[in-house]
C-alpha cells in the first residue's frame, strides 16, 4: 500500500509506551522509517496550528508532514486531521487503510468488519457503532 | 502494564491519598464524570444514527462537539472513498 511509512520519534515513543511497537515493526518491516523532528520545527508548527488541541506527538507528525513529500498522512486523531487537512494534506485514517486492504484482497469481509468494530469502539472521533452501518453501506455502494 | 493490573480499590486508595478527598467524594465525582461521558456518547450515537436532529444534538452537546461529529463523519466518508478508489 505504501513503499515507506515514516514515523516521528515521538510517535515511536508512544507506541513503545503502549506496548505495540514490536507489532508495528513486525508488520511494516523495512518499510518503517523513524525520524527525529527538530524542536524548532515542532515549535513552528505549534504556533501555526495553535487553534487546534495537539499533543507533542501530533505536532511532530504535522512538522514531519510539512517538510516531507509524503503522499498521505495517517492518523485517527480528529484535531490533527483537521489541522493537516486545512493545510492541504491528504489524511487517511485506519478505516481507509482497512478498506484499502479489503479491496486489495489482504482482508476478508469478516476481518474488515471486526477491524471496523474495534475502531468504532475505541475511536476518539465521536464515532459510534451505529455509524459502522453507514460505513458498510457506503462501501457496498462504492464497490458495486 | 502495571497500570492495567491496578484494581479499582488501588486507584481509589491512590486518589484519596493524593487529592485529600474522601473515598465517598471520589466515587460521587467518578459517577458524575462517567455519567456525563456515557450521556455524551449516547447522544452522539443517536445523532449519528438519525434518531436526533442536528438542532437537538446542538442543544444537548453544544456547537463544538456537534461540529466535531460532523467533521468526523465526513472524514470517515473520505476514508471509505480513498480505500475503495484511492481518491
Amino acid at each position: 500500500m505504501f513503499d515507506i511509512v515514516t514515523m516521528p520519534s515521538g510517535v515511536e515513543a508512544e507506541l513503545k509506551k503502549k506496548g505495540v511497537l514490536p507489532q508495528v515493526k513486525k508488520a511494516l518491516g523495512k518499510k518503517l522509517k523513524v525520524e527525529g523532528v527538530a524542536e524548532s520545527a515542532v515549535a513552528d508548527v505549534s504556533r501555526r496550528l495553535s487553534a487546534f488541541r495537539l499533543q507533542d506527538a501530533d505536532l511532530q507528525v504535522a512538522a514531519l508532514a510539512t517538510v516531507s513529500s509524503s503522499s498521505a498522512v495517517l492518523t485517527d486523531d480528529l484535531q490533527l486531521r483537521k489541522a493537516l487537512e486545512q493545510s492541504g494534506h491528504l489524511v487517511v485514517g485506519s478505516i481507509g487503510i482497512l478498506i484499502r486492504s479489503y479491496r486489495d484482497g489482504k482482508l476478508t469481509r469478516v476481518a474488515l468488519e471486526r477491524g471496523l468494530s474495534r475502531i468504532f469502539d475505541d475511536s476518539s472521533l465521536y464515532l459510534s457503532r451505529a455509524f459502522k452501518r453507514h460505513v458498510l453501506s457506503l462501501l457496498d455502494q462504492l464497490t458495486k | 502494564m502495571k497500570n492495567n493490573a491496578q484494581t479499582l480499590h488501588d486507584r481509589l486508595e491512590y486518589l484519596a491519598k493524593s487529592t485529600g478527598l474522601s473515598e465517598a467524594e471520589l466515587v460521587a465525582q467518578a459517577l458524575e464524570e462517567g455519567m456525563k461521558e456515557i450521556y455524551r456518547r449516547s447522544v452522539a450515537a443517536a445523532y449519528q444514527s438519525g434518531e436526533l436532529s442536528r438542532a437537538q444534538a446542538l442543544a444537548k452537546l453544544g456547537q463544538d462537539v456537534v461540529a466535531d461529529i460532523d467533521y468526523a463523519r465526513e472524514a470517515v466518508s473520505r476514508d471509505v472513498k480513498w480505500g475503495v478508489k484511492g481518491a
